[in-house]
């Protein structure tokens, strides 16, 4: 495989145009709410039927990469979340968009999502068959154990009342319970009814909760617009100050992003989640986690574009792909008799070539259509709510229909955004409930996997190394903010106590 | 007497109504639901169709994945769809296993059948470095200790294991890694030690020397496999496939069936999807009206009853 021949090729009119409207789509339908870039690497199937392998993979790349990296802008600008990825992404977008500067909090993600993005592409070219063995090592009590590390999360991410993010991580983890027990394969707490079959679809769940609570909170002060704005959109570029600064929690997330996207048995939602509290955990300043802080936007975007990368390396070396998208990749290389694993590299040198090449140039052409729209793109914030509110209903409607076809899938958006908002009235965290909803199945098959497999005994958990590390991992990420805030306030009362002591005289 | 007039008029309607559907139909866009997810055995074998389909009976074909509740709400929705033959269901046994452990309240009886394109044999696949790499000693192995099966539990991965363990007498304990993907990556980690996979989704990892192919459960070896041998070479003589089937609403009718599964026939034979069946290693085998309906019944009783004497008809 000739690496820079693949990107002298890409860079012909006809490859180049088609990256870019790959880029471009993926990134339009990432940002919208309910639309999801792997829904429409499914529309486009088809599509690539009748064009070559090479551009198929050019196409259905581009629009991966763009896809990941558009779900940021509604995540920043309007706490929807585009893709289940941008969830984290909110977090600290929003707050920051709000609180006056759209500009900057647009921008950081932005280029998180390069750097995050570039970096993972040197893992695919330089390491892809030697990382790829990692998709192997992970069996059901790894997985559990990496789920367990990121359900973590639930306790240090509540802003306030810690008691208020537990109740909300395990309403979420309650609600993701009905459907089909995939370790049983029967029926469980549909009470009777047929469409329940298939439990609440975690889309429509993430889109009511978010998206149209949001939209009831908004109906509710329509009229007020945001006086405090910075109209310049100044900070749409990072300063190399910033990158300096960020450089430590860049490379950390990108590892992360990169690792978690090689395992084929949780998402690139995972990865956010891990790096976002990861990075909370070892900031000096954690409380500033959550408030628009410049490190949670960039951990969350960095390991999310990160995954991309990985999610690739088991999928062109083993024939594993390492995420959802990547699996309908797959099977687009499959329908042009191109099978992925360790042969494509001498049968088909060209594709793995186009894929690799695309993966980088779609993340630089992903940056510049970002950073030249953002400007456009922002001003949605300036546009009175009684006009967007509507617009967001629409999109956010045929999101949960277009998922499955069902109008059940509808009214549990609408009964999940009344529960939202409800939620959020009572100052109830959003973030853990979305959080023990998306991880909360997976941890339950892994465990339970991993039981079958020891015949119902856990001791096996801690005598695998892998496993094990992580478990001593999360329970450190679990004591450590107790920890800490125990010896601050510990701190505080000494200190308070030798006054007292230090004043009779 | 006026009775008798509008039974006649009735009739005659609906004798011209029928003659006019096979004229007419199909009048709009057919949909072909899949009950599983894009990238699946039983997607790409819709998608094979898609084309030649669009092409045969002049109108547009659209794929729309239902996932969900183990294959029940796709199922369930095409059940229910208008019976006119717009709403096709392109699925394997799994329709057949969602009702023996009755994860639906129906089953096969609730649709019509309409053909059967392809069926795909089924191989037991080791890794690589185990201990074991012929039928006859995975079956020992399997009777000494316990051997760890990748299944998913209720899915047609797991019947195939039952089927095996029912004509040897041997016992297998079941982990639920999932379906056909997810699970031969269990067994390349090492994570369990035996599985039912097709050659096709085993082949990267075969490739890759991970894992190792030790018997196919078809009645004669695979042209673009020479070397690999079959179960009954190896002394269990058993027969493992999935059958690609189309179905549509019961009261679908009669003509709008046929037409649909003479396309499906028509289709088949186009040298295109003969190149596909032979890439994808999957063997021509069209059926409809009552052979298949035999073919359907008689897996559906087997398996009816490897549920009974397994005891894993749970619910």
């Amino acid at each position: 495989m000739d690496l820079g021949q693949a990107f002298l090729d890409l860079l012909a009119p006809g490859p180049l145009v088609l990256l870019l409207v790959g880029t471009l789509l993926g990134i339009v339908v990432g940002a919208l709410p309910g639309l999801t870039g792997g829904a429409l690497l499914a529309l486009s199937l088809p599509f690539t039927y009748r064009m070559t392998s090479v551009d198929g993979v050019i196409l259905m790349t581009s629009m991966y990469v763009g896809g990941i990296s558009g779900g940021l802008i509604t995540a920043t600008l309007m706490r929807i979340p585009g893709e289940p990825s941008a969830v984290v992404t909110t977090l600290d977008g929003f707050p920051m968009a709000r609180g006056g500067r759209p500009g900057r909090a647009l921008g950081l993600g932005i280029s998180a999502s390069l750097i995050g993005g570039a970096l993972s592409w040197l893992v695919l070219v330089l390491l892809s068959p030697s990382m790829a063995r990692l998709a192997l090592v992970f069996g059901p009590f790894e997985n559990f154990a990496l789920v367990l590390m990121a359900l973590v999360l639930i306790a240090t991410l509540s802003q306030g009342s810690v008691i208020k993010g537990l109740l909300a991580g395990l309403f979420g983890m309650l609600v993701s319970y009905p459907g089909i027990d995939e370790t049983s394969g029967q029926r469980r707490l549909n009470f009777g009814f047929d469409e329940m079959a298939g439990g609440f679809s975690t889309l429509a769940i993430i889109l009511g909760a978010f998206a149209i609570s949001q939209v009831f909170a908004d109906a509710m002060h329509a009229r007020q617009r945001f006086e405090s704005l910075d109209p310049s959109l100044r900070g749409i570029f990072l300063s190399p100050r910033d990158y300096l600064r960020q450089s430590w929690n860049i490379l950390r997330s990108s590892a992360i992003g990169v690792i978690i996207g090689i395992l084929p048995g949780v998402g690139a939602s995972i990865s956010s989640i891990v790096a976002y509290s990861t990075a909370r955990n070892m900031s000096k300043t954690p409380e500033k986690f959550g408030t628009g802080f410049d490190d949670g936007i960039v951990a969350a975007e960095t390991a999310n574009n990160a995954n991309t990368g990985g999610a690739l390396i088991p999928m062109i070396t083993l024939g594993i792909p390492g995420s959802p998208s990547a699996s309908i990749l797959l099977a687009a290389l499959l329908m042009h008799n191109i099978q992925p694993g360790p042969t494509l590299f001498t049968n088909a040198p060209q594709v793995v070539g186009a894929l690799m090449a695309t993966h980088l140039v779609a993340h630089v052409a992903m940056f510049a259509i970002m950073i030249a729209g953002c400007v456009l793109i922002a001003r949605l914030m300036y546009i009175p709510r009684a006009y967007v509110l509507p617009i967001v209903i629409v999109l956010c409607a045929i999101g949960a229909l277009a998922e499955n076809g069902r109008m059940f899938d509808l009214w549990t958006m609408i009964a999940f955004g009344a529960v939202g908002f409800l939620l959020e009235l009572c100052a109830v965290p959003l973030g853990p409930f979305v959080i023990g909803l998306l991880l909360a199945p997976l941890a339950e098959i892994q465990l339970r996997a991993g039981l079958m497999a020891t015949d119902g005994s856990l001791w096996p958990i801690l005598q695998r190394p892998v496993a094990c590390s992580l478990l001593a991992v999360s329970a450190a990420m679990f004591a450590w903010p107790l920890w800490r805030d125990w010896r601050r306030s510990a701190d505080a009362r000494a200190r308070l106590g030798t006054q007292t002591t230090g004043r009779p005289s | 007497m006026k009775r008798r007039h509008f039974l006649a008029a009735t009739g005659a309607a609906g004798l011209a109504a029928h003659t006019a559907s096979a004229q007419t139909y199909p009048e709009k866009p057919i949909r072909i639901v899949v009950p599983n997810p894009t990238g699946g055995s039983a997607d790409y074998v819709a998608r094979f169709f898609q084309t030649p389909l669009q092409r045969i009976l002049g109108q547009g074909v659209a794929i729309a994945n239902v996932v969900g509740g183990g294959t029940s709400i796709g199922n369930r929705q095409v059940r229910d769809a208008a019976p006119d033959g717009h709403t096709v269901l392109a699925i394997h046994q799994a329709l057949l296993t969602a009702a023996t452990l009755k994860v639906m309240d129906f089953g096969p009886e609730a649709f019509a059948p309409v053909a059967q394109v392809a069926t795909e044999y089924t191989a037991v696949v080791v890794n690589r470095k185990a201990a074991y790499q012929t039928l006859p000693a995975v079956i020992a192995a399997a009777k000494a200790g316990d051997l760890k099966a990748g299944v998913q539990i209720g899915a047609i991965n797991h019947f195939l294991f039952l089927s095996l363990s029912d004509a040897t007498g041997t016992k297998f304990r079941y982990v639920n890694t999932g379906g056909g993907g997810p699970t031969r990556t269990a067994l390349a980690g090492g994570h369990v030690d035996v599985a039912f996979l097709t050659v096709n989704e085993a082949k990267p990892l075969v490739d890759s020397g991970d894992l190792a192919i030790v018997a196919l459960f078809a009645p004669s070896r695979l042209p673009a496999w020479p070397n690999l041998p079959t179960a009954r070479e190896q002394g269990t003589d058993l027969l493992l496939n999935l059958s690609y089937w189309w179905w549509m609403p019961k009261a679908t009718p009669r003509d709008r069936v046929d037409r649909f599964a003479e396309a499906l026939r028509t289709g088949s034979q186009e040298p295109e999807i003969v190149a596909k069946f032979a890439e994808f290693n999957m063997v021509p085998a069209f059926l409809k009206g009552a052979e298949l309906e035999a073919e359907i019944t008689r897996q559906y009783e087997n398996m009816k009853a490897l549920a009974a004497r397994n005891n894993v008809t749970a619910g």
